[in-house]
């Protein structure tokens, strides 16, 4: 009887494992490692049979701490365990939203850092050709600094273009957010180049591009 | 900073040449606040204009003798 009972609850353990995501393993983690670290020492009787280390002989002065509960210094450290795997799902369970909700989230903000990269894209590609035209007679130096300068601006076009599918149609996981950082870095790249030949490049846009990227979760 | 900080800076630093884009124009409305959130997607230059400006500017150093 009793081992059918372990069967069906290890069974059902296995089951509603499997249908947890890692994050959500880890914040189950989180609160049983709390209700062990607590529960044990609440619920362990002084008086009961003591599975630990034994007392030390009496020398006449008072115990330090209770027999028969577990030692403190594990149990703070299953208590630290527990609230450092729960800690990083707290803003989740603040926020009160479901793994859709802020996967739909997520893929909003990935969309509004696509089309203001896309922007900022486009402003940097004006600068540029406004550049190109008004250097009217540009040194073999200036030539090869504007075709730098187009070749990184192509390059951000590509990383964003390689996101954009995951963009309009959703999929792609972390490489969307991955893309679009490389389209930000490679832009900023090119905004560096054009400021770097004296093309007007509003500083608003470099930090704009810097700020995405911190938006996005890139080092800065 | 916060998305709504870092929208304000793309809109500040955004002067676009060809404001034709209906597609440009409406996600700028939408990131600002101020519309719907476009179905399309704002399109991504295609830098053929800067090719033929590059082009333009190598025959302009080249007749003033700065380039073979």
């Amino acid at each position: 009887m009793l081992g059918e009972l372990i069967k069906q609850t290890i069974s059902l353990g296995v089951a509603f494992g499997l249908a947890l995501t890692v994050e959500q393993m880890a914040t189950l983690y989180g609160f049983v490692s709390l209700l062990g670290a607590f529960g044990v020492r609440m619920f362990v009787s002084p008086g009961g049979k003591d599975e630990g280390p034994k007392d030390p002989p009496s020398t006449g002065e008072p115990p330090t701490r209770p027999s028969g509960r577990p030692p403190l210094i594990p149990t703070a450290a299953a208590f630290l365990l527990g609230l450092a795997f729960l800690a990083p799902a707290l803003p989740a369970c603040s926020s009160g939203q479901t793994p859709q909700a802020q996967a739909v989230q997520a893929r909003e903000v990935a969309r509004a850092a696509y089309a203001s990269g896309v922007l900022a894209l486009t402003a940097l590609d004006a600068v540029h050709k406004t550049w190109v035209e008004s250097t009217k007679e540009p040194t073999g130096e200036q030539l090869a600094a504007f075709r730098t300068t187009l070749g990184f601006l192509k390059q951000a076009a590509d990383a964003l273009d390689e996101a954009r599918p995951w963009v309009e149609n959703g999929g792609g996981g972390s490489e969307i957010k991955e893309k679009i950082l490389a389209g930000l870095d490679f832009a900023l790249l090119g905004a560096t180049e054009l400021a770097r030949g004296g093309a007007p490049v509003k500083p608003e846009t470099v930090e704009a591009l810097n700020a995405l990227r911190s938006l996005l979760g890139g080092a800065s | 900073m916060k998305p709504g900080q870092v929208v304000e800076l793309v809109l500040a630093g955004i002067e676009i040449a060809s404001k034709g884009a209906d597609a440009v124009e409406g996600v700028k409305r939408w990131l600002a606040g101020d519309g719907e959130r476009p179905v399309d997607l704002p399109p991504l230059p295609s830098f053929a204009d800067n090719e033929l400006a590059i082009a333009a500017a190598e025959a302009r150093a080249r007749k003033a003798g700065n380039i073979k």
